[in-house]
């Protein structure tokens, strides 16, 4: 026993070394090594921190016309150019960006939230628990939801924290329904009757044993969800529930791009790669994600590499 | 005996790529196989028996394996060579295939009887009356009955067994030459493993077909074959007649993994428990329904059992005869229609709270799947440190790591690893991972469910022997769980048989053994002595 003793305490130097090793160190580690994660996740920070400054940084105001240029290509002085009534281009996509990816990952933490919760419970829970949850789910599912959007506007008049509220209401029933079939697969596997018998509750199983399982889907479906909020918005900005002009976001400005887009291309052109250069980064770093937080995929390998 | 062999294999070798790195699946393997003969592989998971097959085939996934080197030689050309096409022609009529799982390996949307007349329908110019006319005659050789009704049928009306008969009818109503079965029983409960190889074998000796199988079970590859190969990682260690190298096993390997099987009882040094023992755990006429597809269906019923202070109970059955239901029953995984258990006279059903995850501390559960049973995403360390936590049987982060440390090296594993991930490890450490998580309470009660049939015969073995040393040393009680009656009666020392939901019979261990009184039994008995 003494020599068992010894041999336990010079192991516990050696680990000690590298102690606190958890999932999201080691997904960290391995996300740093992922050069096309690591790509998106810089493009996105570089997006956020102009839309945070915008407001001293913009060249001019939003709302500042100059009806004698009207619509002109890229130039010194406007280096987007300007729409047809002569706002600068630049400026805009720099206050629509502001809207764009505040609406798309509030409204997507909102579903994000929601959904993952509803989900693992109803999973987990299953029988007539899960009978119920997701019979709501199939009901919200039901009801066209532009009317349910447009409801609230008219009841509760318009506010951007509404806008949100409405887009993320809806955008979360899909994000149940995939957790819920992950979840349900995963509770049949041994090491949650393995937990069970440990003697952890149904709560403690649920966040450590069954969350960190879904991630991988669910941030797939997170990275996808992004986009298509922002464009949700668009359109509900189109019906003139969303942002009013003169303010703007990325998928008015695509909107009314379309139209004029034989006249004055640029119109369509530079929004519409501002929102495809997000979407590129949130799946580089989505997938980047997904594989970290998975101890089973190669380590550090990422698209780059394979 | 000295006639052309119809498939020759030589030199075949087969590297794998896996992120970056290469290594040799196969390494220059050579066998010859002669019309009407039967050759068995064997080896260990990851011994390249299943690849070397499959490559023979063209069926290797690419573009990870790669074929470096070797021939094949069937019918003067060899199969290395060929092009898919033409590959295709002799797959499924010339060499067919049988494969391990029943319940995978057939479509579960498409009749029977359309897959079973498929190949003949694909290789021949046989019209679609003709083929079933054909197939329906081959599931009634196959030992399908009122097969011409059965041919309607989907496959999931069909039991694993029968199924399996299926797969052969399918391989063989092309009258192919060789016939490769992989793993053709592994899938498959006690007895009818022994049906299927009977039918094996009446098929190939009546048909001519060359025979080679390929399994991790010695006693299947000593009953059915005339000559072997055994494989230890991409390397065939031995050749020769079945016989010879089972009376005089050449190479050291081969030896290993005959003495791996423990055909013995249980050894004296781990039988102590007096008479006198205090009863532990008593369970009285439990019984678990079921409703599947609104009908109740009786999983466990009537089962009564005592497990004293020490003592190790094994419990014998086929699949489908409730001995996981009711382990499940006394966790209280499965909540029991009927009967009661009690530990130490304390009855568990309508324990709650804290009560009950006292009950937790002391009943624990080592699972059949080593890799299920872990959650992939935590460390080692933090899966043995979770009870530990729970329980609080250690204060602060240094006082439960040492603890961590401790327990793996009470299960042989080296603490520098506790830092990995499951996915790391070999199936026998995992079991090792799950055993120490399961003592890491100190429980009284280890309830093991098949824990080694998921492993390698000789890492079989190695497990099990642990869990025999430390019940001797921590003083613990065990249910064992399994249907292999020599891995009972190596570990138990009273058994009990089930079958159909019913505890049939029970009695020590050797006195079972010695004089079954139940005709099941003696039937377990015999197939067991048959593969010694």
């Amino acid at each position: 026993m003494p020599e068992n003793m010894i041999d336990s305490l010079k192991s516990l130097e050696q680990i000690e070394f590298e102690e606190g090793r958890s999932l999201w160190n080691d997904a960290w580690v391995r996300l740093k090594r992922n050069r096309l994660a690591m790509f998106g996740l810089w493009v996105m920070l570089f997006l956020v921190s102009i839309s945070l400054l915008t407001p001293w940084f913009a060249p001019y105001g939003y709302e500042i016309q100059d009806l004698e240029l009207g619509a002109s290509g890229p130039s010194l002085a406007h280096w987007l150019g300007t729409d047809t009534l002569g706002r600068d281009l630049l400026t805009r996509l720099m206050y629509g960006g502001r809207v764009s990816l505040l609406v798309g990952f509030a409204a997507t933490a909102v579903s994000l939230a929601v959904g993952v919760i509803w989900g693992i419970v109803a999973g987990y829970m299953g029988g007539s628990v899960d009978a119920v949850m997701m019979r709501i789910v199939d009901i919200l599912y039901a009801l066209p939801f532009m009317i349910f959007v447009i409801l609230l506007m008219v009841v509760f008049g318009q506010s951007f924290l509404l806008l949100f509220l409405a887009i993320g209401l809806v955008e979360w029933l899909t994000m149940a329904r995939i957790v819920r079939g992950q979840v349900q697969a995963l509770r049949r596997q041994e090491f949650v009757s393995a937990a069970i018998v440990t003697g952890l509750s149904s709560a403690q199983i649920m966040r450590r044993h069954i969350l960190p399982n879904i991630m991988g889907p669910v941030i797939v479906y997170v990275t996808l969800t992004i986009p298509a909020v922002m464009l949700f918005e668009a359109f509900l900005s189109f019906l003139g529930l969303g942002v009013q002009p003169p303010q703007s976001s990325w998928g008015v400005l695509i909107a009314t791009g379309v139209e004029t887009m034989e006249e004055y291309p640029w119109l369509l052109i530079f929004p519409g790669l501002a929102l495809s250069i997000t979407l590129f980064a949130l799946n580089f770093l989505g997938d980047g994600l997904r594989d970290a937080l998975d101890p089973r995929s190669a380590s550090g390998a990422g698209g780059v590499h394979e | 005996m000295s006639s052309q062999p119809i498939l020759s294999v030589r030199n075949l070798t087969v590297v794998f790529t896996i992120r970056g790195q290469k290594f040799t699946a196969v390494d220059k393997l050579s066998f010859d196989i002669e019309r009407g003969e039967t050759l068995g592989i064997v080896g260990e998971s990851g011994s390249g028996k299943s690849v070397s097959c499959n490559a023979l085939l063209g069926l290797l996934p690419r573009p990870q394996a790669e074929i470096t080197g070797g021939e094949a030689w069937f019918e003067g050309s060899d199969l290395l060579e060929l092009s898919e096409k033409a590959l295709r022609k002799i797959r499924g009529k010339r060499i067919s295939m049988v494969f391990q799982d029943p319940m995978t390996s057939m479509n579960p949307y498409i009749r029977i009887g359309d897959q079973v007349m498929e190949p003949l329908l694909l290789h021949s110019r046989s019209t679609a009356a003709e083929a079933k006319e054909r197939a329906i005659e081959l599931l009634d050789q196959v030992g399908i009955h009122d097969a011409a009704r059965r041919f309607d049928q989907y496959p999931h009306e069909f039991s694993g067994g029968m199924r399996q008969r299926a797969m052969i009818a399918m391989a063989l109503i092309t009258a192919p030459d060789i016939l490769i079965a992989d793993e053709p029983t592994s899938a498959l409960d006690v007895t009818v493993q022994s049906q299927i190889l009977e039918l094996l074998k009446t098929m190939q000796e009546q048909r001519g077909v060359s025979l080679v199988l390929v399994s991790h079970d010695l006693g299947v590859v000593r009953r059915v074959t005339d000559k072997l190969v055994v494989m230890d990682r991409g390397v065939s260690v031995e050749r020769g007649r079945t016989h010879q190298v089972f009376t005089t096993p050449a190479h050291s390997y081969t030896q290993k993994l005959l003495d791996a099987i423990p055909h013995t009882a249980k050894p004296e040094t781990y039988r102590f428990v007096p008479k006198d023992a205090p009863v532990y755990l008593r369970a009285k006429g439990i019984r678990v329904t079921f409703s599947i597809k609104h009908r109740p269906f009786t999983a466990v019923d009537d089962v009564s059992f005592q497990v004293r202070k020490g003592e190790v109970l094994g419990i014998v059955g086929e699949s489908g005869s409730g001995k996981t239901t009711l382990s499940q029953a006394v966790l209280r995984l499965v909540s029991m229609e009927a009967g009661e258990v009690l530990l130490e006279d304390i009855g568990i059903q309508k324990l709650r709270g804290a009560a009950l995850k006292r009950y937790r501390k002391q009943v624990q559960m080592v699972f059949q799947d080593p890799y299920a049973s872990l959650n992939p995403r935590m460390t080692v360390h933090d899966i043995i440190a979770e009870p530990i936590r729970l329980h609080q049987l250690a204060e602060g982060g240094r006082a439960v790591t040492a603890k961590v440390i401790r327990l793996m090296q009470d299960v042989g594993l080296s603490p520098a690893w506790a830092n990995k991930y499951p996915h790391e490890f070999s199936g026998g450490q995992c079991q090792r991972v799950a055993i120490a998580r399961a003592i890491a309470v100190e429980p009284i009660l280890l309830i093991a469910d098949e824990p080694v049939s998921a492993l390698d015969v000789t890492i079989q073995a190695q497990v099990l022997n642990l869990l025999l040393e430390l019940i001797r040393r921590k003083g613990l009680s065990m249910i064992f769980i399994s249907h292999d009656l020599a891995v009972v009666r190596y570990m138990a020392d009273r058994v009990a048989v089930m079958k159909d939901g019913r505890m049939i019979e029970s009695g020590e261990t050797e006195t079972v053994y010695a004089s079954p009184k139940e005709r099941y039994t003696r039937e377990l008995i015999s197939l067991e002595k048959i593969s010694e």
